[in-house]
C-alpha cells in the first residue's frame, strides 16, 4: 500500500489519533502544573546521551578552534618572553662580571692606597701561550697605553704575575714568575733573609718557582711568605710573590732552596695590572 | 687578473684546513694537557702536504705554519718558521722521487719530524741555561707523545684535500 493510499483509506483515523496524542499531551502538561509531562520527560531522557555527545563535539570542535585561534599568538607571546628571559640572563651574567670586576677594582683602590708609590695600567689577558717550553701569555695593552719593556705585571691584590718581555704598540708579553728565565731578587717576609725566586724548568710544569741563594741553614718554614726585595730597580719592594711550601738542599749541599707556589693563582688570571710606575725605596723615603 | 675557480677553491680549502688545526692546537687544546704538555698539530699537517703534494706547496705550507706556530708560541722566535718551511719542502721534494705517500711512510716521517721540532726547541734551554738532559727529554718525549695521537685525524683530512688538489 502507498502512502497516498494509506492516507486516503485511513487518514481520519491518523487524524483523530494524532489529535487525541496532543489532547492527552496537554492535559496531562496541564494536570502536573510544572511543564513537564511524561513524553517530554521521557524524551529528553531519551535524547539526553544524544546532546551530551553534540555537546562535548560542540565543546571539542570549539577547543580545536581557540587552540588555532590563540596558537600565534602564544606563540608570539613565547617568543616574547623567550626574549626577556635571555636579557635577564644577558643582565644577570653582566652583573656577575660588573661584580668581578667592582671586587677587583676594590682590591685594587685597597692596593693603591696603601701603595701609592705604583702607577697601574689594568690590562686583560688575550691569549696563553702554547708552548711547553716557556709561561708567558699576551695583554691588550702595549706602548700606546704608557707599558714599557720590563714593566712588572701583578693582580689586583698586589701579588706578582709576571714581567713584560715584549711590547707591541697595543699588546705586549708578559712572561710569567715560573717561567725558567724568570729571577727576582726576593726576602722571606718573617726572617728578612734575601735570595732569589727564580724559575726552573721542572718546577714551571708543577706552577712552582724556587728560591734559590739562601745562606747555610737558613731559617725557613712551610707557609713563610716571600717578597720582593726591590733589589734591581726592576720589581717595586714588597710585592709578594708566593709561600714556602718546602726547602731542600742544593746538590752542592752549601745552600738552601725553598720552593715558592706563587700566591697568584695563574691558571685562571684573566685580568692583570702592569706597574708603569713606582718609587724605589730610597725615594719614598 | 683571471684566477680559475678551481685554484681559487684549491686556496681556500688550504686555508681553511690551516686555520683549524692552527685553532686547534692555539685555542683548543691550550686547554687540555695530557702529561702535562699541549699538542704540536700544524707540524703534521706540513709532513702530509709535502709528502701528497709537492716540494713547493710543502714549503709554503711550511712557512705559514712556521710564522703561526712562532707567533702563537713566543719563546720559539723563528725557529717554526725556518724549519716547517725546510720540513715541507724536503718532505715534498722527497715525496717525488723516493717516498712511497701511504699512512706509513707519513706516520713515520711525522714522528721524526715531532722529535726533530722537540730537540731543537730544547736545545737553547740544553746548551744556554743548563737545564739537565733529564728533564727535558722528559718534556720533549710527552710533546712527542701527546701531538703522536693526531698523527691518524691529521692525516685524513690533509690526504683529503691534498689529492683533491690533486686531481
Amino acid at each position: 500500500m502507498l502512502m497516498k493510499d494509506f492516507f486516503k483509506t485511513k487518514g481520519v483515523k491518523v487524524a483523530i489519533i494524532l489529535a487525541a496524542v496532543l489532547i492527552i499531551i496537554l492535559l496531562s502538561s496541564l494536570a502536573f502544573g510544572n511543564g513537564t509531562n511524561v513524553f517530554s520527560n521521557t524524551l529528553r531522557i531519551i535524547s539526553s546521551p544524544f546532546e551530551q555527545g553534540l555537546t562535548y563535539i560542540a565543546s571539542y570542535l570549539e577547543d580545536i578552534y581557540s587552540y588555532m585561534y590563540d596558537f600565534d599568538r602564544l606563540k608570539a607571546e613565547n617568543e616574547e618572553l623567550k626574549t626577556q628571559i635571555a636579557e635577564i640572563e644577558e643582565i644577570v651574567r653582566q652583573s656577575k662580571v660588573s661584580n668581578a670586576e667592582n671586587q677587583r677594582l676594590r682590591e685594587l683602590l685597597k692596593l693603591h692606597n696603601s701603595r701609592p708609590d705604583m702607577v697601574f695600567e689594568d690590562a686583560a689577558i688575550v691569549s696563553w701561550n702554547s708552548s711547553n717550553w716557556s709561561s708567558t701569555f699576551i695583554i691588550n695593552k702595549g706602548s700606546n697605553t704608557g707599558i714599557e719593556l720590563y714593566d712588572c705585571v701583578i693582580t689586583e691584590t698586589g701579588y706578582l704575575v709576571g714581567q713584560v718581555i715584549e711590547v707591541g704598540s697595543t699588546t705586549s708579553v708578559v712572561r710569567t714568575i715560573i717561567d725558567a728565565e724568570t729571577s727576582i731578587g726576593a726576602i722571606v717576609d718573617r726572617t728578612g733573609i734575601s735570595g732569589v725566586a727564580e724559575g726552573d724548568f721542572f718546577l714551571m710544569h708543577e706552577g712552582c718557582l724556587k728560591l734559590s741563594y739562601l745562606p747555610a741553614g737558613a731559617d725557613l718554614i712551610n707557609g713563610d711568605t716571600v717578597l720582593t726585595s726591590g733589589k734591581g730597580e726592576v720589581f717595586p719592594q714588597g710585592l709578594v710573590i708566593g709561600k714556602i711550601t718546602s726547602a731542600h738542599k742544593e746538590e752542592t749541599g752549601l745552600n738552601w732552596y725553598g720552593i715558592i707556589e706563587p700566591s697568584a693563582e695563574l691558571s685562571s688570571l684573566t685580568q692583570v695590572f702592569v706597574v708603569t710606575d713606582f718609587k724605589f725605596p730610597e725615594e719614598q723615603a | 687578473m683571471n684566477i680559475p675557480k678551481n685554484k681559487i677553491k684549491r686556496i681556500l680549502t688550504h686555508f681553511l684546513l690551516l686555520f683549524l688545526l692552527y685553532i686547534l692546537q692555539t685555542s683548543v687544546f691550550t686547554h687540555i694537557r695530557l702529561f702535562g704538555v699541549f699538542p704540536l698539530i700544524l707540524p703534521l699537517a706540513v709532513v702530509g702536504i709535502g709528502l701528497f703534494e709537492d716540494g713547493l706547496n710543502g714549503g709554503i705550507w711550511g712557512i705559514v705554519a712556521g710564522l703561526l706556530c712562532d707567533i702563537s708560541l713566543a719563546d720559539s722566535g723563528v725557529l717554526f718558521t725556518v724549519s716547517l718551511a725546510a720540513i715541507g719542502f724536503f718532505t715534498g721534494f722527497l715525496s717525488e722521487f723516493i717516498l712511497a705517500r701511504g699512512f706509513p711512510t707519513y706516520s713515520l716521517l711525522s714522528l721524526l719530524v715531532l722529535a726533530v721540532l722537540s730537540f731543537l726547541q730544547m736545545f737553547q734551554y740544553l746548551i744556554f741555561d743548563n737545564v739537565s738532559f733529564k728533564i727535558l727529554s722528559r718534556v720533549a718525549l710527552n710533546q712527542i707523545l701527546y701531538s703522536a695521537l693526531f698523527i691518524i685525524p691529521v692525516y685524513y683530512p690533509v690526504k683529503r684535500v691534498a689529492r683533491k688538489n690533486r686531481g
